[in-house]
């Protein structure tokens, strides 16, 4: 059980910190950004790392849309911030972006993760079968 | 061993991670904040006197975020207490402020004669000048201009 909270935490928090620094809205803010291909390829290693780290797979797949939907959480908190701290008069507008470019990150990502997800289990049944 | 390996490269996946969103978050929420004022101020400033047709008048203004801003449309009008006795109609040209800088804006005010005598006369020994006005900020990360309002009392 503690296995799988750190896994699912620090996976939570990894893709959370990749659709941020894909977000396109706050590439402008930051030095800290990457392209579709950093999402892809980071979100592809958070599958991965999800289904070799947790058996059995019920137990990963429960882990991985823990993560999808907490890191989506922390990426709309992360935009909506300005809006949620009473920084700026528009706060609907900051409330509605959020929910554009979670649903940006979404698309971009969810495929990868699914992709890097099948990847993970393969290399895992592997490994056990030659344990 | 293995298990407490496995546990600790997570673990730093999670602190890595954590670290840049709240870098991200600082940078994003510090420029969000910074662009909600300018800090403008008066920095030189030339009063009219009665048969005066202009008036000139500089204004520093910082730019306290992390991006370049583009400052158009300033429209600045003067006042001698409660009456308006000039403006720049809309003389200014767009310039960029480079991030953490500061600019000086000289500007020329065209003064309405007559109201400037009167207000002069109606007044005699109090002058309170003051200024009022309008701009615009283009940032990258916006699809459109932000339109501020400007509101500056100058020191006799």
């Amino acid at each position: 059980m503690i296995r799988w909270l750190i896994v699912t935490l620090s996976l939570s928090l990894a893709l959370a910190a990749l659709l941020v620094m894909f977000t396109p809205f706050l590439r402008d803010f930051s030095s800290f950004h990457i392209g579709i291909e950093g999402l892809a390829l980071g979100a592809f290693i958070c599958g991965a790392l999800c289904f070799i780290g947790i058996t059995p797979t019920r137990r990963a797949l429960i882990a991985l849309a823990f993560a999808a939907a907490i890191s989506s959480l922390i990426e709309w908190l992360v935009i909506a911030l300005p809006a949620l701290a009473n920084l700026v008069p528009n706060p609907v507008s900051y409330i509605n972006l959020a929910e554009q470019q979670v649903l940006l990150g979404c698309i971009g990502a969810g495929p990868f993760v699914l992709a890097g997800g099948v990847v993970g289990g393969i290399i895992r049944a592997r490994m056990h079968r030659k344990t | 061993m293995t298990r407490l390996i496995f546990n600790l490269g997570f673990a730093l996946i999670g602190l890595l991670s954590l670290f840049a969103l709240v870098r991200v978050s600082s940078d994003y929420l510090s420029t969000i904040n910074s662009i909600q004022n300018f800090r403008w101020r008066v920095a030189a400033f030339e009063p009219p006197t009665a048969d005066s047709t202009e008036s000139r008048l500089t204004l520093e203004v910082q730019n306290r975020s992390n991006i370049d801003l583009d400052f158009k449309d300033l429209e600045v009008y003067l006042w001698l207490n409660d009456k308006t006795v000039g403006k720049t109609y809309g003389r200014f040209e767009a310039r960029t402020i480079a991030a953490h800088a500061n600019s000086h804006i000289p500007l020329t005010i065209q003064i309405d004669t007559n109201e400037l005598r009167d207000t002069l006369a109606k007044n005699s020994g109090s002058t309170a000048w003051s200024l009022t006005g309008s701009y615009k900020v283009g940032a990258p990360f916006a699809a459109s201009d932000f339109l501020y309002r400007l509101r500056l009392d100058i020191a006799p």
